[in-house]
């Protein structure tokens, strides 16, 4: 799995909606020991992340998240911008930075950062 | 970049402009008292960074700084014993592999001093900021990057991920 394709599946699983196919989805794409830390939230494990994906998702109904630009990455880390998109709306509602340090494929941790924080 | 969290960050750039204003003005008296430079380099060097703000301070002075024994010390300020940096051009892990990779980039980029260019934003222990050196006479390369730090238990840096935001062109062969 390229870098590229494993921080799509990372967007992919914010978007769905589904609660067995976003579970399996992160079971597949973070190792048991992983970390997301963002200025609103500090998790950790596969629980943690799935938990603070779901309480995500049902605050922001209607929002998708989506990649904006290039990802950008050397070594085991990756950095990427990413949009939260709601329908109706030309500007994004969220501007994240994320960096994703990989390990072995999977996702060992990430740290965020807000460049627009949701109203 | 033109977001509500960014313009809260201008406020604090603004704060620590001033202290590298200070950090530069004391660097200068330094050069031209020779005598007072040790006991002033030492006073510089030894308080550990108290925030994530005079960390970032800190690491762009480590990276300015071209005496040996300066950016030694300033590297052992900055940096835990154990701590590292990693980005897509080169790597270090403690104080004396890291000191020797500031001194490489420095002896490639001579008369190049970084400067922070966003506001610093900081939580749950981790720091992003971006800073650019060159776009001057004697320096005309523009070289420009976006750092992330992962602070340690001290306050000085546990590790560092540097990603490169703008850099010359590749010369054609």
């Amino acid at each position: 799995m390229t870098v590229q394709e494993t921080v799509d599946r990372y967007l992919q699983i914010w978007n769905q909606r589904d609660a067995a196919a976003r579970r399996a989805g992160v079971n597949a794409l973070f190792t048991e020991t992983c970390k997301y830390t963002d200025p609103l939230a500090a998790v950790a494990g596969r629980d943690g992340i799935d938990g603070f994906i779901a309480a995500v998702q049902q605050q922001f109904a209607g929002v998708r998240f989506v990649l904006a630009g290039g990802v950008d990455s050397h070594h085991d880390v990756a950095r990427f911008t990413w949009h939260a998109r709601a329908e109706g709306r030309d500007e994004p509602v969220a501007i994240g930075f994320d960096v994703a340090v990989l390990d072995g494929g999977r996702i060992q941790q990430v740290v965020g950062f807000l460049d627009k924080a949701p109203a | 970049m033109t977001t509500q969290t960014r313009s809260c960050s201008v406020y604090a750039a603004a704060v620590f402009s001033c202290a590298l204003l200070a950090a530069t003005l004391s660097s200068a008296c330094d050069a031209v008292g020779q005598a007072s430079a040790a006991p002033a380099a030492a006073a510089a060097t030894s308080a550990r960074p108290a925030n994530p703000n005079e960390l970032v301070l800190s690491y762009l002075a480590t990276w300015n700084e071209r005496d040996p024994a300066r950016r030694h010390a300033l590297v052992a300020r900055t940096w835990s014993e154990a701590g590292t940096y990693i980005d897509a051009h080169r790597h270090g892990e403690g104080h004396d592999a890291i000191d020797a990779m500031i001194r490489t980039a420095q002896d490639r980029f001579p008369g190049y001093q970084l400067r922070l260019v966003s506001g610093i934003e900081a939580h749950h222990g981790y720091v992003r900021f971006s800073w650019a050196a060159g776009g001057a006479p004697g320096a005309p390369l523009y070289l420009a990057g976006t750092d992330i730090f992962t602070v340690a238990a001290d306050g000085r840096l546990q590790s560092v991920i540097g990603f490169i935001d703008a850099a010359p062109a590749p010369v054609a062969p």
